[in-house]
C-alpha cells in the first residue's frame, strides 16, 4: 500500500514466513494488519481526519471523529484534574 | 526526546503479562513505541500463541523491573518509563483497547515497526500505559519481547 503506517514481518525455520503493512487507527491507536490488496476491505477513512489517516473498522462503525491526539489529552486532563483535588496517585 | 529499549521476559502465562511499559508517578511522561519484537527462546515447538498490546491503568505487580537501555550512549538521562516484567499481578487492563493483537507460532519471531506519526502512543498519565500479554500460550515456556519507544 502507498504510505503504510508500519510493517510486520513474521521469521520462522525457513526464513520469512510472513509480512505485511499495517496501519495505526487514527481514533483509537490500534494496529491493524492490511494484506495485500485489501487496504479498504479491512479499515476506513475518516472525512474529518483527511486523506492518508485510516480507521478502523469498530472505529468506522462509530460513525464518529475523536482523534486519538484528543483522547489522549482528554486522559490527561482528567489525571491533573484529579490530582488537582488530591484523588487518585 | 530519547529514544529506549526495554526488554521484558517470563515463562509463558495465558493469564498474567509478559511485561508492561507505564508512566512513572511521578513526573509522567509520554511514550511512543514505535518497534516492538517478539518469539520464544525455547527449544522449538508447534504450539500457538496470541501476543496482545493492551491499555492499562495501573502497573500491577512485577516479578521484576528492567532498566529500559538509551538507543543513543549519548542520552545520559535515564527512562522515566516503568517496565516490569513476569507480573504475579496483573496490570489493570483496560477494556477492549488492545492496540495490537498477532497470533504466532512458538517458532516465529515477529517484528512489527511502526511509521513515523503511526507510533502506538501511552499518555502521560501515572502509571498509565501498555501491558504485553499472551492470553492464548500453548506451551509455558520462555518467551521475550523487546519494545523501542520514544519518551517525549
Amino acid at each position: 500500500m502507498r504510505n503504510p503506517g508500519g510493517y510486520a514481518v513474521a521469521y520462522g525455520p525457513g526464513g520469512v514466513e510472513f509480512e505485511s503493512d499495517t496501519i495505526t487507527c487514527a481514533h483509537c491507536n490500534k494496529v491493524v494488519l492490511v494484506p495485500h490488496g485489501k487496504l479498504y476491505e479491512v479499515t476506513g477513512g475518516c472525512h474529518k481526519c483527511g486523506p492518508g489517516k485510516f480507521v478502523c473498522l469498530p472505529c468506522v462503525g462509530l460513525g464518529t471523529c475523536t482523534p486519538f491526539e484528543k483522547a489522549l489529552e482528554a486522559i490527561e486532563a482528567r489525571h491533573r484534574f484529579e490530582r488537582a483535588l488530591g484523588l487518585g496517585e | 526526546m530519547a529514544k529506549y529499549s526495554a526488554i521484558m521476559q517470563r515463562t509463558a502465562s495465558a493469564s498474567l503479562s509478559v511485561g508492561s511499559l507505564t508512566a512513572a508517578a511521578s513526573s509522567p511522561r509520554r511514550a511512543l513505541i514505535y518497534d516492538l519484537f517478539m518469539g520464544s527462546e525455547a527449544a522449538p515447538g508447534d504450539f500457538a500463541f496470541l501476543w496482545q498490546v493492551q491499555r492499562c491503568t495501573t502497573a500491577g505487580t512485577a516479578g521484576s523491573n528492567t532498566t529500559p537501555q538509551p538507543l543513543n550512549p549519548a542520552d545520559t538521562l535515564a527512562s522515566t518509563m516503568v517496565c516490569g516484567q513476569a507480573h504475579s499481578a496483573d496490570p489493570t487492563l483496560t477494556a477492549n483497547a488492545i492496540e495490537a493483537s498477532f497470533p504466532l507460532n512458538q517458532r516465529a519471531t515477529f517484528r512489527w515497526v511502526a511509521a513515523p506519526g503511526s507510533e502506538i502512543v501511552t499518555p502521560a498519565t501515572a502509571s498509565n500505559g501498555v501491558a504485553f500479554r499472551t492470553p492464548t500460550a500453548g506451551a509455558l515456556v520462555s518467551i521475550s519481547l523487546t519494545a523501542l519507544y520514544d519518551e517525549q
